[in-house]
């Protein structure tokens, strides 16, 4: 039995691994682009119709991509930038630009649940774009952001694993190796069984700690 | 302080353009109280917001102090929104962070040493009377409550005009009343100009030397307060004062 405890140990941390990653570089990417799609928008701070118009299509062309087919279109770019397009370095690749545009849309989401009403009278306090992206925006949406945050992680564990047929390591990866083609099914059941329990925690930890930064 | 010169403003909608202000002039001088007063739609918002420079009026001229509003550049804005302090009919507070910080943010914006902006905001929080509240957050007071913090944030960068949109209109009589003596304490103790706009005529008459009667985006009459209560001249100034 050690083996297969090895074996999953290791799956579960690489699984982690490719999560964390990812979740970090799609929010660095995301958070700027979210708050770039809601201050140009026809009703934003900063309207400006076409760059609204084209981040808009193209945000929505990457997410209308199912993840299968954008990790096959990646392969070459992710040989580029990361020198390989197998294992868990190659699969933080896609799994960030897949989530790029999703972080993107509900970091817009979470930031337009602040009323206008609330932004024009910072605007008349004298609060400068900058000023209220950081001191009203981002603050007062927090508890939402990190809902996103949770429900981001949540949908990369299932990209991830989904990226272990195409040999990207991780859960998926030893359920389809071990579990499926070896008709291991034991292995193929535990590894759901840590999905569901990493889902759990992820979903358990971010209300959590989404409810204690909240004062509403 | 406040000059209003023949000031028009027309918005569209679906039957067209409308003017929601039509040639408004009027004065309020420095330290008065001037109430605005109108039936829903008549215009009293949108005056606030041409002040607050949320709105450009289509034409006439509006001076605030110094402040010639059609002249400025982004920094002279700047100023003049320091120049001014609104309270909003929904309080529009932070709801992600304390009162005492709520108090500070125009502070904050305006880059205000932290030992200064303690010193005022206690200050601030002395005279609404919230002193206790300071590191409560706004979910967890009441309307009235809310209200003063409202004031004192609109007062924190100690401006010459004091806005307020229908400021007791979500609130209870006697706690009406309590934001009535504020305003009125604020008006002795700083002598600052406040523009009252309320459909509460008793808040009206009790506060405002002057007052003035919006009706569609056109002034019906304005004058000393006594005098308009007493006898309206106006159809719309008799309808809303409730005489003939
Ligand atoms: N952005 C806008 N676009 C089109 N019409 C507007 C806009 N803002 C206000 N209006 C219209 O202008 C008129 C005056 O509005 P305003 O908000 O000044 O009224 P008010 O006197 O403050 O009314 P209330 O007592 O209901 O607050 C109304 O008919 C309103 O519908
Ligand atoms: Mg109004």
């Amino acid at each position: 039995m050690g083996g297969i405890e090895s074996i999953l140990l290791k799956g579960t941390i690489d699984t982690l691994i490719m999560v964390v990653i990812s979740l970090v570089i799609s929010y660095l990417a995301g958070v700027p682009l979210g708050v770039l799609l809601l201050i140009s928008k026809p009703s934003g701070l900063h309207s400006r119709k076409v760059l609204y118009q084209v981040l808009s299509r193209v945000i929505n062309i990457l997410r209308s991509l199912p993840f299968i087919i954008l990790l096959t279109i990646l392969i070459p770019f992710t040989r580029f930038i990361v020198g390989t397009s197998i294992g868990i370095v190659g699969m933080i690749v896609p799994l960030s630009i897949a989530a790029i545009p999703f972080v993107a849309r509900m970091v817009e989401q979470s930031l337009s649940e602040v009323e206008p009403e609330l932004i024009s009278s910072m605007k008349v306090i004298g609060a400068s774009t900058y000023q209220i992206i950081y001191k009203v925006y981002l603050p007062e949406a927090l508890p939402s952001l990190i809902r996103g945050v949770g429900i981001t992680a949540i949908a990369l564990i299932g990209y991830s694993a989904m990226a272990g047929a195409t040999g990207g390591g991780g859960l998926g990866d030893i359920a389809i190796r071990y579990g499926y083609y070896n008709y291991r099914m034991d292995i193929m059941i535990y590894t759901v069984i840590i999905l569901i329990i990493l889902v759990e925690l992820i979903q358990g930890i971010t209300n959590y700690v989404s409810k204690k930064t909240n004062h509403i | 302080m406040i000059r209003f010169n023949q000031v028009s403003k027309q918005y569209r909608n679906d039957d067209g353009v409308f003017y929601a202000l039509h040639d408004v002039t009027f004065q309020v001088e420095e330290g008065e109280i001037f109430g605005i007063i109108g039936m829903s739609g008549a215009g009293k918002t949108t005056i606030l917001k041409i002040i607050t420079g949320l709105e450009v009026p289509d034409s006439g001229s509006v001076m605030i102090g110094k402040y010639h509003l059609s002249t400025l550049c982004s920094k002279q804005w700047m100023e003049y929104r320091k120049s001014i302090g609104v309270i909003h009919q929904g309080y529009h507070l932070l709801m992600q962070r304390t009162v005492f910080q709520n108090i500070a943010f125009p502070l904050e914006i305006n880059h205000v040493s932290k030992e200064e902006t303690q010193r005022r905001v206690m200050e601030l929080l002395e005279i609404v009377g919230l002193v206790e509240k300071a590191h409560q957050y706004p979910a967890t007071l009441s309307g009235g409550q809310k209200q003063r913090v409202a004031i004192a944030r609109a007062l924190a960068t100690n401006p010459k005009v004091l806005l307020c949109d229908e400021p007791t209109s979500a609130l209870d009589l006697v706690t009406s009343k309590g934001i009535v003596s504020l305003l009125q304490l604020i008006r002795d103790r700083f002598g600052v100009s406040i523009v009252l706009i309320s459909h509460e005529l008793g808040i009206i008459r009790s506060l405002a030397s002057q007052v003035m009667i919006l009706d569609q985006g056109k002034i019906c009459e304005v004058g000393k307060t006594s005098d308009v209560f007493s006898n309206p001249i106006s159809l719309v100034g008799k309808h809303l004062l409730g005489r003939g």
